[in-house]
């Protein structure tokens, strides 16, 4: 049985109609990063622009049909945005918006920063940033070096991030830094990034060339104190528990646009090989089959998350949607025979965007890592 | 074997290093060029729907289609339809092809090795994690039977060919997945494997060859 009830049903219808603009631009945002700037048009992108502002924030909040919606709810972003993803994940992570640092500045904000930073994505259509992998360390933030320092009265933050989605086109970056040893030390600002010492440029990818993720460096960038994140809140919330509340929040979405790949993969084969007959055709509706199973899982763990904001369930849903697009995506290619990838381009992108999921937020090994900690605990699976 | 006055004494010539080796210590195009080297840049064999995957300085006057730059020197996607079936010097050695391939995974294995050596976790270093140490075992050991495999002389063509093709890609991308983002970077090891999954691509059997 779907959890999903009429308004989120009408809300996928949406985001499909929406997504179908993505894949038309697919391409040759694949080709060129840049060309982002050039869809901002797009309903699917200015409803990405403001996806994740609190209601108390929305200006002119988007709606279907009767329904409101805002992505601030877990199952809401799942559902929307494997839609979106089905069309282009390229272009549903180059769109402007609120994006992660948004989930973040909900959670940590207090009031005053809450209306500085989502007054800026409703007043124009703005890229964001979150920078917490490090070179070194990737995106343990127990150990991460970053370092938030006090000089001359003033707060300084030095350090390097890298595979940071928007990193060299965003304005605003939400920056994970250390003010001292330990767990408690972990702390979240955000930065205007045309602040001196700021510095990001593009990484080439192999695929999910639309975000194009970035490498940046923080030379003693000026923070200022009101831009501390969780200035009202008590170190133990806005540190280390802050950004694993953060990415328990987020993780059915990236397991959504794991799965949107698989779908698109799917739909991609049936079309273009619509004769199957005998264990193909079988092939391809066990495929679709799995699809199904994996999107409730996803739905449930959305739901979970939003319900108590344990994300052992997402763990699981996040796991099991990056390899089910690896495998879709290279089921495909066999189905369709030799030079699948060279003589279907969209094809050929899916395969290269399925791989690029496995490493947002955490890859398999660290799901797996998660998933036992919560069945030790009887937190899931019990 | 060599006469002289002591009598027969053997002069064992250095063994040409195989192209798997090749592939796995000095890269895809030098691999490529031993595996294609009898025929000449312009007899590289295309697939059978004229796609091409050669070292750059064999692809002089065609259209590139896409470019890797990889350790070794780059390689580069080329397309020209087949005038006729297998026509441009024939078809690549399938066993041949899955050496190459199976060659690049093990560097693949070897770059994960060093990287994660290097990497620090806790006290120690991402590598001694037992989830990471049980992943390359895995790897390896799914390595060495495809190794012997191609040793064993079984005849690997058809359904076995597609299936050992698929083996080699998914071996290559759980080695990938230790690597974390690295491993999706476009002058990374993953750039490696990609360019041999789509060796494969290119060059796999025909549904009705399987």
């Amino acid at each position: 049985m779907s959890v999903l009830d009429g308004r989120l049903t009408a809300l996928r219808g949406q985001a499909r109609e929406w997504a179908a603009d993505f894949r038309a631009a697919a391409l040759e945002l694949d080709r060129d990063p840049g060309l982002v700037a050039d869809h901002l048009d797009l309903p699917g992108v200015r409803c990405l622009s403001t996806f994740g502002v609190p209601p108390a924030f929305q200006v002119d909040p988007p709606t279907v049909g009767p329904y409101r919606f805002d992505g601030t709810n877990g199952l809401e972003r799942a559902v929307v945005l494997e839609e979106f993803a089905a069309g282009d994940i390229g272009m549903t992570l180059a769109a402007p918006g609120p994006s992660m640092s948004g989930v973040l500045v909900a959670k940590l904000g207090d009031q005053e920063q809450q209306e500085w930073f989502f007054g800026r994505m409703t007043a124009a259509p703005t890229w964001t940033c979150f920078a917490l992998t490090e070179p070194e360390r990737g995106s343990d933030a127990s150990a991460l070096s970053t370092a938030l320092r006090e000089e001359d009265g003033e707060l300084r933050l030095t350090g390097a991030k890298r595979y940071v989605g928007n990193a060299a086109r965003a304005r605003y970056a939400a920056v994970f830094a250390r003010t001292r040893p330990g767990p408690l030390g972990v702390t979240a600002v955000l930065l205007d990034t045309e602040a001196e010492g700021y510095h990001a440029e593009p990484l080439d990818s192999l695929g999910i060339r639309g975000a194009q993720i970035g490498a940046v460096t923080l030379n003693g960038v000026r923070v200022d104190r009101d831009r501390v994140l969780g200035r009202h809140l008590s170190p133990a919330r806005r540190g280390i528990w802050a950004s694993l509340q953060v990415f328990n929040e987020l993780r059915p979405s990236v397991a959504a646009l794991a799965l949107g790949i698989a779908g698109a993969a799917h739909a991609y084969v049936r079309e273009h090989y619509a004769g199957a007959l005998g264990e193909d055709r079988d092939r391809i509706e066990v495929l679709g089959g799995r699809i199904a199973a994996t999107r409730a899982l996803v739905h449930r763990a959305a739901a979970a998350v939003d319900a108590t904001g344990d994300g052992y369930l997402a763990s699981a849903a996040k796991a099991r949607a990056c390899a089910l697009a690896e495998e879709t995506t290279l089921a495909a290619c066999d189905l369709l025979g030799p030079a699948a990838r060279l003589s279907h381009p969209l094809l050929d992108k899916l395969v290269r965007d399925a791989r690029g999921v496995e490493f947002m937020e955490g890859t398999r090994n660290i799901q797996h890592l998660n998933l036992f900690q919560g069945m030790r605990s009887g937190r899931v699976g019990a | 074997m060599t006469a002289t006055e002591h009598g027969a004494v053997s002069v064992a010539a250095a063994p040409a290093p195989s192209v798997q080796d090749v592939a796995r210590g000095e890269g895809l195009a030098p691999a490529l060029r031993l595996l294609l080297g009898g025929r000449g840049a312009g007899q590289a064999p295309r697939g059978r729907t004229g796609f091409a995957l050669l070292p750059e300085d064999w692809a002089a006057d065609r259209v590139v289609l896409r470019r890797y730059g990889l350790p070794g020197g780059p390689v580069v996607v080329v397309h020209e339809p087949p005038a006729a079936p297998a026509d441009a010097g024939g078809a690549v050695d399938g066993t041949d092809l899955l050496r190459l391939r199976l060659g690049v995974a093990e560097g693949l294995r070897d770059a994960c090795v060093a990287h994660l050596a290097d990497r620090p976790s806790g006290e120690s270093t991402v590598l001694m994690q037992q989830m990471v140490k049980g992943q390359l075992a895995e790897a390896l050991a799914h390595q060495l039977e495809l190794s012997a495999l191609l040793d064993s002389g079984v005849p690997v063509r058809g359904p076995l060919l597609r299936s050992v093709h698929g083996q080699i890609t998914r071996n290559g991308r759980a080695l990938l997945r230790l690597l974390g983002a690295r491993g999706y970077l476009a002058d990374g090891p993953g750039a490696v494997a990609e360019a041999s999954e789509l060796l494969a691509d290119v060059h796999g059997p025909a549904k009705e060859d399987r």
